[in-house]
This record gives C-alpha cells, sequence and structure tokens, in this order.
C-alpha cells in the first residue's frame, strides 16, 4: 500500500485533487489520515474532488513571512470549504482583484520548488 | 478529577517567581529557571527538601536545553537530588501553565506527591540565531505536509482566525486594536513587562501590515523569560502559607491540530470547557473578577471574553474599547500585560497568565493589584489554538 500522502501528491502531478472517501462510513475526509477519523475504519478509497469550495476564510500576508516566502510575498493564504464538505488550507492566486469570505473558488495546480501544489481561483 | 476535602477545592498554589520578560543575552536560561525556581520555592514557605515533585515545561530555543530540563539538570542546578521523588516534563505549548497545574494538582490531590515545583525557562529572543527564530513560529506546530507549502505561519493563523472572527462579529480593527492597548497599559503597571511605552489605537493601526488584517502591533515578539509555581494539596495550603490560591475548577476541549480543521475557529473549544470549570468550581461568569487570558493576538482575548460567557457574544470589542478591561475598569483582564505587552517566552506565555492570576489572588501584584480580587479565571491553550482550558483559582476554600 502506498503511502498516504504519496497518493495525494501523485494525484497532483496528474492535476486531480483527490479526496478519501470512506467506504464503510460514507464520509470524505481531508487531509488524509491513516483511518477515517469518523469510524476508524482503514477501507477508504481515493475519489477525485469536484474541486469547487468556498473561501471560509483569508489572509494576504505582505510582510514577515517564513525565510522561503520571502520572495512570493505579497500571497494570499486560505481555508477553502470544498463542496464535498471539507476544509482545507491552500493559496488563492487571483486575490488581487479583490476577495472575500463567501466567494465561490475552483481549484488549480501552481509549481512551487518543482512540484505542483493545489491552489484556487475565484469562479468567473 | 475528584474534589479533595477542602470544601471544592483540588488543590493550591502557593508560590511563585518569575523574571523580567525581554532580551537578556546575558542570562542564560538555567540560570533564569533556577532564579525563578528559589523564588517560588522560597514564597511558598516550605523547605525546599519537601518539595517531592519537579515538572518542568518545554524549552523551544534549544534541544539540548529542553534534553537537560527532562533528565533533571535543573534538580541537580537546585541541590534537591536525593529528595526529589520525579522529575519529568509537562508540555502543552501555549496550554502549558493549565496543564502543569491540572498535572500537578491531580499528583498532590491524589497523594502521589506532596509539593510540585512548576518551571518554565526559555530563551527565544536571544538563544536563538535571526533566521531559526523567524521561522519558530512557522514550522512548530504547522502541519508539514498539509499547510507549510501555503506560506502558513503564526500571523497568518491569526490572521484567518481574525478575519472570520471580524466577519461573523462586525467586529472592528479599531476594537481589535483597543485589546493592545489595554494590555499595554497593565504592561506599564509591571516591572516584568518587555514592552511598557503608551500605546494608543492610532500607534497599533498604523504599525506594518504583516496578514491582512493583522498589524505588527498586533503580533507578540519573541522574549526570554522564566516564571515558577508551587502546588501543594487544598488541605496542606493553608499551613503553609497565609496566602494559598485554590484551584476550584478546570475544564478543556482540544478541537483541532491544523487550524484548517477546526470546525468553529471564531468559538473554539472554550465554551465547552468553561462550563466543565464553572460546574466544577460552583461558579459563575458573575462571579468572576479577573479574567487572566492567554492572549497572543487580540482576537483570542475577544474570543474568549464571550466564550467564557464574560461579555455576550460579538460585543468584546466594544467592552475592550469602552475600557472596561483597563485597570480600574470592571473586568480587569490579562493584567501582567500578555505575550502582546509583557512578550511571548514560547510555553512561558500561559505559565505567565497562571502566575499572574496567583499573584493577584494572594494580593502580591503591586501598583497593579485588583483590589479585593477574589476569584480569577485563567485560559491558556496551545498550537494554533488547540486546546482551550479554562481554571478557576480563588483566594477562599468556598
Amino acid at each position: 500500500m502506498m503511502a498516504i500522502g504519496t497518493v495525494f501528491e501523485e494525484g497532483l502531478r496528474q492535476r486531480k485533487l483527490l479526496l478519501p472517501w470512506c467506504k464503510s462510513c460514507g464520509n470524505y475526509h481531508f487531509y488524509p489520515r491513516s483511518a477515517c477519523p469518523h469510524c476508524w475504519s482503514e477501507d477508504y478509497e481515493w475519489r477525485d474532488a469536484k474541486g469547487t469550495g468556498t473561501v471560509h476564510s483569508f489572509t494576504i500576508t505582505r510582510a514577515n513571512p517564513p525565510t522561503a516566502f520571502i520572495n512570493a510575498l505579497p500571497y494570499a493564504i486560505a481555508i477553502v470549504e470544498l463542496d464535498e464538505g471539507v476544509r482545507m488550507l491552500t493559496n488563492i492566486i487571483d486575490w488581487e482583484n479583490g476577495l472575500e469570505i463567501g466567494d465561490r473558488v475552483n481549484v488549480t495546480f501552481v509549481e512551487r520548488e518543482g512540484s505542483l501544489i493545489h491552489a484556487f481561483k475565484k469562479t468567473s | 478529577m475528584g474534589k479533595s476535602k477542602s470544601g471544592g477545592a483540588i488543590a493550591a498554589v502557593v508560590g511563585i517567581g518569575e523574571v523580567p520578560t525581554g532580551k537578556y543575552p546575558e542570562r542564560s536560561a538555567l540560570e533564569a529557571a533556577a532564579q525563578v525556581a528559589r523564588m517560588a520555592v522560597r514564597d511558598s514557605g516550605i523547605d525546599k527538601r519537601d518539595i517531592d515533585v519537579v515538572i518542568p515545561t518545554g524549552a523551544i530555543f534549544s534541544r539540548d536545553f529542553n534534553s537537560d530540563l527532562i533528565f533533571g539538570r535543573l534538580v541537580e542546578e537546585l541541590g534537591l537530588s536525593g529528595t526529589v521523588h520525579s522529575n519529568l516534563q509537562v508540555m502543552a505549548g501555549g496550554a502549558s501553565g493549565s496543564s502543569l497545574l491540572k498535572v500537578a494538582a491531580a499528583m498532590v490531590s491524589s497523594g502521589l506527591a506532596k509539593n510540585v515545583l512548576c518551571v518554565h525557562a526559555d530563551q527565544l529572543a536571544t538563544g536563538l540565531p535571526i533566521d531559526a527564530a523567524i521561522d519558530v513560529f512557522s514550522t512548530l506546530g504547522i502541519p508539514t505536509v498539509w499547510e507549510r507549502p501555503f506560506g502558513q505561519h503564526f500571523s497568518s493563523i491569526a490572521a484567518l482566525m481574525t478575519r472570520r472572527y471580524m466577519y461573523e462579529t462586525g467586529t472592528t480593527a479599531e476594537q481589535l486594536a483597543a485589546v493592545c492597548v489595554s494590555q499595554r497599559k497593565w504592561a506599564q503597571l509591571n516591572p516584568n513587562a518587555m514592552f511598557r511605552k503608551p500605546l494608543t489605537v492610532e500607534d497599533v493601526l498604523a504599525s506594518k501590515m504583516l496578514s491582512e488584517p493583522l498589524h505588527a502591533m498586533e503580533s507578540n515578539v519573541l522574549a526570554d523569560g522564566a516564571s515558577a509555581f508551587v502546588v501543594t494539596s487544598a488541605e496542606r495550603a493553608p499551613d503553609v502559607t497565609a496566602t494559598p490560591v485554590y484551584l476550584l475548577g478546570v475544564g478543556g476541549r482540544f478541537t483541532h491540530y491544523a487550524l484548517s480543521q477546526e470546525k468553529d475557529m471564531v468559538h473554539f473549544g472554550y465554551a465547552d470547557a468553561a462550563r466543565d470549570a464553572y460546574a466544577m468550581a460552583g461558579v459563575g461568569p458573575s462571579d468572576i473578577d479577573i479574567a487572566e487570558i492567554y492572549d497572543s493576538y487580540p482576537v483570542v482575548n475577544l474570543c474568549v471574553l464571550e466564550e467564557l460567557g464574560l461579555v455576550p457574544r460579538g460585543e468584546a470589542g466594544a467592552f475592550v474599547a469602552a475600557g472596561h478591561t483597563w485597570p480600574g475598569g470592571k473586568l480587569p483582564m490579562t493584567t501582567n500585560g500578555g505575550m502582546l505587552s509583557q512578550g511571548h517566552t514560547g510555553a512561558g506565555g500561559g505559565v505567565a497568565v497562571l502566575v499572574e492570576a496567583a499573584r493577584q489572588l494572594m494580593g502580591k501584584a503591586g501598583q497593579r493589584q485588583v483590589p479585593n480580587a477574589k476569584i480569577a479565571v485563567e485560559t491558556g491553550v496551545g498550537g494554533s489554538y488547540m486546546d482551550a482550558q479554562v481554571m478557576v483559582l480563588s483566594r477562599e476554600v468556598r
């Protein structure tokens, strides 16, 4: 069995946002755990997320970031609630034209340090 | 936790010690730890040979120093080898003060220990290279794979919470800044505080924007510091000191590890924790004379004031802006100046507010003494506000 994070990262490489879905209790969870946190079943499968969600909160970091992010300033960090009901921390890439809590967003994929990570942009 | 025979009290804090918080490159963390330990034991009136358990919390600046604490260097430094039964570490980040007290109280109330010395020391201002200091709070407690790659760090954590809190409550930037002003007014009366110059709402709002809507002056500053307290049983307490501080109730809720997994990042677990603590103590919010709230960012104070039932939900910003939490106000809050003004010493921020609660109830708070303070509520919380801890402390057994 592949490590939990590896499956998720392999999904990102294929520009897919994968979510663990429990075959026992029928719930999604995120971030991926060693077993379903709702019912402790280890029998879960990976499903393609719809890739749509809502901004739960966000911030634009303008100063004093982690040292690895000094050249990325300014950047937007958000907690997005996916339509599947799970929340994830991510970046918003087109925040310059305005961003509000409750905005609808779509997943996209951006390169950081040689790998793809997820990010979101406002639904047009 | 069961109650002792001394009325409703679980245990008692009988001695406290603290050194000034700030930049002290010449003062080693060990020296500071030993100093506050001696202060606390002397303050308690207990003979040092009767301290049978020593519990240091965690130090962040140095893995070696932290290991030394685990393996008993402090016990040896204090000359307590041979009389101490156990040396162990209790580390819960910012909840360490509350968690130390919980563990110590359980030990003394069950008879597993007689007198427990709880100690914190760290050197976050001068003990780390500058780059490492910047990155301490963008790595510790932030999930490696799920949050760090997006540039998450503690200012952005506070900013995400603050934005959502403002959205749900209508709280203004000026009201949030007023929390910093309240803390500073107390710090001006605290010789151990790092920042003691007067501060206005305008100063706070004019400071650099770190992560919107969080300004630089709404962010705590890393500091060197140390504090300690001694816990004994409620039965023994009045025999060793004239100013025992009784622990009447405890409550806690762990609600997340990764901030993104917090179900309610406006309220966290405080309401449930407070309900448990008040029920155990047999008191309610209207009985509280002082709220020693673990701050670190202004939004935390506002959230906690509301969740402890001290102010109606959504009204804490206006309450603080009106001056009710300042010196002379009707609900003194975080009277040492908190981490926003006394300084952020790592796990020690929570130890400092607990020591301050005891100090006020002992009547030893000097210029900032709150007259007739009988009952205090103290809070601590670790990580990205993962585990709301609420303690009710009292001058009397009740």
